[in-house]
């Protein structure tokens, strides 16, 4: 059975471009790049086109780029390492209800630990309510946090709208641009966004890898103890092959982004129109224009999300529902409620998200099993046509 | 996550939806989860002849109902809820992480089928 994957918000195969760059790091060049001596300082050059590569990504100076284990760490340290080196001035937080786990789990630590945390609303869109952080906004907020783009239905919020709202305050701005690295460009410095999160494998680069930026002058804590390495604000011996991979990801997902994503959106737009032209009850969620190039995320009526995903993967097609860190969980999507949509529409969720290799012959493939696998679903469903988008 | 039989019965699952001429129902709502399981059952002479059900749940939650619906098939229906997991485990083998919410839903919705049959019967023999 050929496979047909659409689930690359969650996570994407390495290129071979990334991995030629990286095989050296695995095999010859494997000095510590803290060493002084010839193998050392070959892997620290490495590391040094990696940050170059990366700060020119995203328009900052490479001095400016600390590597992380992945964007979970990335989301974690920006988050304790501001609050905690800046409550002298404040202990206020304002983030969103729809961020991803490292997000929202650090923050309740940080109220444990007595910070204060704003948890903004979002439209039914998934767009980040402006009126809430301009209400929400005091002088003892010292740091606002919003998502660039969601992973679970791929809405791209007002950015720049949220960057001068917030630095008009003086206050310091961090996106988790996980999802919106390749998507969209960022200029961090022109943009106002003065810190940002990234993630290799989220962009044909390798696992456990990532990025944080902080702006210079902005205050931060380490929050990995131990040697100097990342300008002695994260310790741990570095992880070179994994960064050189991401420095490359980072400079092919930037050089390619209008191809790709021109690609990517007729390929979306056509797949979005083909379910709802063969299948009814069908409600896309998140917006229908301002949301990533990939990602295709809809309420399919009376049917549970979690059973069209398994049928699909019987049948060789693998997508999520909710995402991919809530496996297991029978939770419903925090995003999806946050939204508004009912418990029903919620629970039959299913995310697609493509890729620069997914062709316009797979995606017929996967409209043609839906419209089996939603029938068959519906057929086993207590839930009424009349009672869809009401329970 | 799922074992082979699970994934086999979630395929092709036995019982679907409605039972003809049916004599009880229930139906729950997991307000957790916002699973609904409704199973049907025709019962005569005290011992349930057939059941079937129909659910908006996950593999576990259509797995586990077309198994109960196996499980109850020719028993006494004042025992109908009383089956537990060793039930399904004995029918499915290894039983995913969420089949012991699932497996108490579907014992609440039997227990509501049971009254359903006898509100039904207590009203059949009043209009005699």
């Amino acid at each position: 059975m050929n496979r047909i994957y659409l689930d690359n918000a969650a996570t994407t195969p390495i290129s071979s471009e990334v991995l030629n760059e990286m095989m050296p790091y695995l095999t010859t060049n494997y000095g510590n790049p803290s060493a002084v001596h010839a193998f050392g300082r070959e892997t620290k050059h490495a590391l040094d086109i990696a940050r170059e590569r990366i700060a020119k990504g995203i328009g900052c100076d490479p001095s400016e780029i600390y590597f992380t284990s992945g964007a979970t760490e990335a989301n974690n340290w920006v988050l304790y390492g501001i609050a905690n080196a800046n409550k002298d001035k404040g202990r206020h937080i304002i983030t969103s209800k729809i961020e991803h786990p490292s997000v929202l789990n650090m923050c309740k630590r940080l109220e444990e630990e007595g910070f204060r945390v704003t948890y903004l609303d979002v439209d039914s869109q998934g767009f980040v309510r402006l009126d809430q952080l301009i209400h929400h906004l005091d002088s003892d907020t010292v740091l606002v946090s919003i998502m660039t783009a969601n992973n679970e239905v791929g809405t791209i919020q007002n950015l720049q709208a949220i960057a001068n709202i917030v630095g008009e305050k003086g206050i310091t701005f961090h996106t988790d641009a996980t999802q919106a690295i390749g998507a969209i460009n960022f200029n961090v410095h022109e943009m106002g966004i003065d810190a940002l999160s990234l993630s290799g494998h989220k962009i044909n680069g390798p696992k456990g890898v990532g990025a944080l930026y902080v702006k210079k002058g902005i205050k931060i804590a380490p929050f990995m103890l131990g040697g100097e390495q990342e300008y002695g604000l994260r310790a741990g011996t570095s992880n070179v092959a994994g960064i050189v991979g991401l420095g490359k990801a980072v400079e092919i997902a930037t050089r390619d982004i209008v191809t790709n994503n021109k690609k990517i959106r007729q390929l979306r737009d056509y797949f979005i129109a083909q379910i709802n032209k063969n299948i009814d009850m069908c409600y896309l969620n998140g917006h229908p224009i301002q949301r990533l190039s990939n990602n295709v995320n809809i309420s399919f009526g009376m049917v549970d999300g979690e059973s069209l995903m398994m049928m699909l993967d019987l049948n060789g097609i693998m997508v999520s529902t909710g995402s991919a860190c809530s496996v297991g969980s029978v939770k419903l999507s925090p995003v999806l409620t946050a939204m508004g949509l009912s418990k029903d529409l919620v629970k039959g969720a299913v995310r697609f998200t493509l890729s620069k290799t997914t062709t316009k012959e797979e995606l017929d493939i996967v409209v043609t099993q839906l419209v089996k696998i939603v029938q068959k679903l519906r057929q086993i469903s207590p839930i009424a046509k009349s009672q869809v988008g009401t329970l | 996550m799922y074992n082979e039989n699970i994934i086999q019965i979630f395929k092709n699952p036995n019982n679907v939806g409605v039972l003809q001429g049916h004599n009880a129902q229930g139906t729950t709502t997991n307000e957790a989860t916002n699973e609904i399981i409704r199973i049907y059952l025709l019962v005569e002479n005290g011992k349930v002849v057939e059941s079937k059900f129909k659910t908006f749940g996950g593999v576990s939650c259509i797995a586990l109902c077309s198994t109960a619906c196996e499980i109850i098939k020719g028993m006494d229906l004042d025992k109908i809820e009383n089956i537990d997991v060793l039930d399904f485990a004995r029918v499915l083998g290894q039983l995913p992480e969420d089949s012991g919410q699932v497996i108490a839903q579907i014992r609440q919705t039997l227990s509501i089928a049971v009254a359903d049959y006898y509100k039904r019967l207590a009203k059949e023999q009043n209009n005699k």
